[in-house]
């Protein structure tokens, strides 16, 4: 019966490579649009020391034979690691920033075995969509057991939309049950009120309660706010209290049909993580405000773009209030910056029935808008290989390094850790993953994951079973 | 409805397209035999009249460009019950409803059919039930489901599957829906040897009885299928045993949770249709841990041949195309991978005989793709069905919204 389990996988989670490891396969994605064939990657103390195409010795070699090798992919929105998943915040208040989901994530929970097995190195955790403002987010090396996260507090979970709404009993108020918002107006009436409260203490000087000191971090700029957005409506809705509390860094994830929002996203500097719903399961869900029929005209106005409107665009821009995250990498994927006045594109293109508008497609429309963007998992750990996003990306005709790099250096950069994580490149981290042949060809699989160094990794079928 | 009127209405409308089509120059990936590379395909009456290289035919014949692209048969779609509103009525044992009566062509789901190439589709009752009802063949294409539909009785969808109550009483209720059929057939016999003597009297409970009990005994008889789904190892022993006893014509429906029986497939000859997950995940009793055990191998490893089914909400398992990718990720030839939603596909739904490959004489179900089928990047770019172009992308509205006029 043992003999059956061939694709069962391997965990070797202490060993580690102390002396020089080097890898070799028919080619290499580096993860910045750059390709190498054949290559040779040399690792050493957890770090890569050196990427070629030509042939790297070291005290041991793998031969990889006709394998490609990618960076350890980015989850850069996952609840992987987490016994209750995405369900996992505290919902005895609406507001919760002082919840960290550092100290909860599990390495060994089935999650993270899932992610690892897909290639993913790299994991942001969130506290859960179910409160207003749900709390801190981590950022992880998804073998290793992190009871110290490596980027404690610098994001801060916030949902719009209904998810916090729903679960009361709504009535007429007063019950225990019916606590929390019923509505988006009552959602967002929570983020306004947290966030003016803290800024008018700032302001004033006053002493600001420990639990509301995320949201200060948030407003000075030393903490990313990560707004889960499930329509379209809410993505303007992020925008729109970006604004109004002058949050300067921020990150739009879930994003469904975000690229109706991306004229807009560019100027504020939003990058996008995109991904969990796609069409077209995002269209059958029911109760989570994504089956809308009111929805479709929302925001109209942008449907083309006036002059009104490029003004508008255009002081936004002058506001400076651009992402200040890594930007140093900016051009490496120029596609046109003009691109985004374009009227049709982002608007134009999505003006009816956005409901079936996949997510892949939208990847392109953002790309082409500039916008800086990822795919990423979101709460979903069983059904979708975050792979199969840049495949489809590919078919649905974004350039094949771009949707690799979608992967790998865009969500490194959105989350700020491309100094180490994303490429694969001499000084960083040794993240890699062979897979048996082109990785974005659905037939292919991974059949080595490495993660700063270590092989966590193998599928027994690789090991001559 | 009458089904007869139907059927002669389905061979009209394939005698009408008397116009020959060439499809040139294109890699030809038949599902039977070598791939040929700048080779063409011609179409007469429906059909496929030859492959080869340097056909010609006389001028009236429309013209196919397929340089630089692939031709290939029309995926088969072998099971599904997508495209009505409810898949199963809400009443166990109920063989005389037909998924015909519940088909709804203007559903988005036959659309997406004809876009992604699945030009043949067994649609089948649910598995919420003991006895679903009968199911159909059909085209994803036309407005009214007669044109829609390539045979109007595909068999009679059985579940092993309990959907409340135990596995006993579940088994035992189909049984007795069996029995009673069988013993309604051997009246009937009896009764026709009979003569009519005096005053013959239109018996309506009769009549009723017979109408709802029809359907069933054409099954024990083996003039259509059952399809049985299953979704244990022992539902899969059961249904084998069922098989025997009534002498059904079975195909089975197996989800992933059915791999430990595989090894009682083996050497059945029974037509098998695969869930679309092909992982199946389990935890491990004792160690806790998650495995994942690999279907596609486990059938071959049993020597069953398999067709392999889709999930309509998933991002990639929704097309066959990908289905077959997937069979390649998971070790299968890539001939092994494409049989699997082409011509084993056709064999497994009984009509091996007239789709799933591009064969002299086989119906003119034909794809032009873009790229290889497992490349991940094809898209169809023309559908023939029946001899008749019925899809071009470049005139598909919805990819035109979606991709703007240049894609």
């Amino acid at each position: 019966m043992r003999a059956m389990q061939s694709l069962m996988l391997v965990l070797v989670g202490t060993l580690t490579l102390s002396a020089q490891t080097v890898i070799k396969a028919a080619k290499a994605h580096l993860g910045d649009g750059r390709v190498i064939a054949p290559a040779w990657v040399s690792v050493e103390g957890g770090r890569i020391t050196a990427v070629s195409a030509e042939s790297l010795s070291g005290d041991e070699v793998i031969d990889c034979g006709a394998g490609e090798i990618t960076p350890g992919f980015i989850d850069a929105w996952s609840s992987a690691g987490l016994a209750r998943g995405d369900n996992e915040n505290e919902e005895g208040r609406e507001v919760t920033p002082q919840v960290d989901v550092a100290g909860l994530y599990e390495v060994r929970h089935v999650s993270v075995k899932r992610r690892l097995a897909q290639g993913v190195t790299s994991l942001l955790v969130h506290p859960g969509t179910r409160a207003v403002i749900s709390g801190a987010a981590i950022v992880v090396p998804t073998a290793v057991d992190a009871t110290a996260p490596r980027h404690e507090g610098a994001f801060l979970c916030v949902t719009l939309g209904l998810d916090p709404a729903m679960g009361n009993s709504g009535g007429q108020g007063g019950g225990f049950y019916s606590r929390r918002p019923n509505s988006r107006m009552g959602v967002v009436y929570d983020v306004r009120a947290a966030f003016t409260q803290v800024r008018e203490a700032l302001k004033s000087g006053q002493a600001i309660d420990a639990t509301l000191a995320p949201l200060a971090a948030a407003l000075k700029g030393t903490t990313t706010v990560i707004w889960y957005t499930e329509t379209e409506k809410e993505i303007w809705t992020a925008l729109r209290l970006i604004e109004e509390l002058q949050i300067p860094r921020n990150i739009c994830a879930g994003a469904v049909r975000a690229s109706a929002a991306a004229l807009e996203l560019k100027a504020r500097g939003v990058p996008v993580l995109l991904g969990e719903q796609h069409w077209p399961q995002y269209a059958q869900r029911r109760g989570r405000g994504g089956l809308d029929e009111h929805d479709h005209d929302h925001a109209g106005h942008l449907h083309e773009v006036t002059p009104e409107v490029r003004a508008r665009l255009a002081a936004l821009a002058q506001t400076g209030m651009t992402h200040p995250i890594d930007t140093s990498e900016e051009g490496l994927f120029d596609l046109g910056q003009d691109c985004c006045m374009a009227p049709g594109v982002g608007a134009g293109v999505v003006s009816t029935d956005r409901n079936r508008i996949p997510v892949t497609t939208q990847a392109r429309e953002l790309v082409r808008a500039g916008v800086l963007c990822a795919f990423a998992s979101g709460g979903d750990t069983e059904g979708v290989h975050l792979i199969d996003y840049a495949r489809f990306a590919v078919r649905d005709g974004l350039d094949a390094a771009r949707a690799l790099s979608m992967l790998t250096l865009e969500p490194a950069r959105i989350l700020g850790i491309a100094a180490n994580k994303g490429s694969l490149e001499a000084g960083k981290d040794a993240d890699l993953v062979v897979f048996n042949g082109d990785p974005l060809s659905p037939g292919s699989r991974p059949v080595l994951v490495m993660e700063e160094g270590r092989i966590v990794v193998r599928p027994l079928a690789a090991k001559g079973e | 409805m009458n089904l007869k009127l139907i059927a002669v209405l389905c061979v009209v409308a394939a005698a009408a397209c008397g116009q020959d089509v060439l499809i040139r120059g294109g890699k030809v990936i038949p599902c039977k035999g070598a791939e040929l590379a700048e080779a063409d395909v011609l179409v007469r009456n429906g059909r496929i009249e030859a492959v080869g290289k340097g056909l010609t035919t006389d001028g009236s014949a429309s013209v196919v460009d397929a340089r630089g692209r692939v031709v290939m048969p029309g995926f088969v779609l072998a099971h599904t019950s997508e495209g009505m509103d409810r898949t199963n009525e809400m009443v166990p044992v109920t063989p005389y409803i037909s998924v015909l009566d519940g088909v709804d062509p203007s559903r988005p789901f036959f659309e997406d059919c004809l876009r992604d190439g699945h030009l043949t589709i067994a649609l089948m009752p649910g598995e919420r039930t003991i006895i679903g009802g009968t199911g159909v063949i059909l085209r994803p294409h036309g407005l009214v489901v007669e044109d829609l539909l390539q045979s109007d009785n595909a068999g009679m969808k059985l579940s092993l599957i309990p959907s409340a109550g135990n596995r006993a009483a579940h088994l035992a209720k189909l049984r007795a829906a069996l029995d009673d059929a069988k013993q309604h057939m051997e009246r009937k016999q009896a009764e026709s040897g009979a003569t009519a003597s005096g005053n013959v009297r239109f018996d309506l409970e009769a009549f009723q009885l017979d109408r709802r009990k029809r359907e069933l005994a054409r099954m024990l008889r083996g003039e259509i299928p059952a399809w049985i789904a299953c979704g244990t190892p022992a539902d899969v022993d059961q249904a084998l045993r069922l098989v025997e006893e009534y002498k059904l014509k079975a195909r089975l429906v197996l989800g992933g949770g059915t791999w430990r029986a595989f090894p009682l497939l083996t050497g059945k000859n029974m037509p098998v249709i695969l869930d679309s997950e092909f992982e199946f995940r389990e935890t491990d009793p004792e160690t806790g841990e998650e495995v994942i055990r690999n279907l596609p191998q486990l059938l071959k490893k049993a020597g069953v041949k398999f067709a392999v089914t889709t999930a309509p909400s998933s991002l990639g398992r929704r097309y066959l195309w990908y289905q077959a990718a997937s069979l390649v990720r998971a070790g299968l030839s890539r001939e092994e991978a494409l049989a699997a939603v082409t011509c084993d596909a056709a064999d497994a739904i009984g009509l091996g005989a007239r789709k799933g490959s591009l064969e002299v004489g086989k119906d003119a179900d034909i794809l032009v793709l873009t790229d290889d089928p497992l490349s991940g990047r094809a898209w169809v770019e023309v559908g023939i069905i029946g001899g008749k172009v019925a899809y071009e992308r470049s005139k598909d509205p919805r990819l035109t919204e979606i991709f703007g006029a240049g894609k």
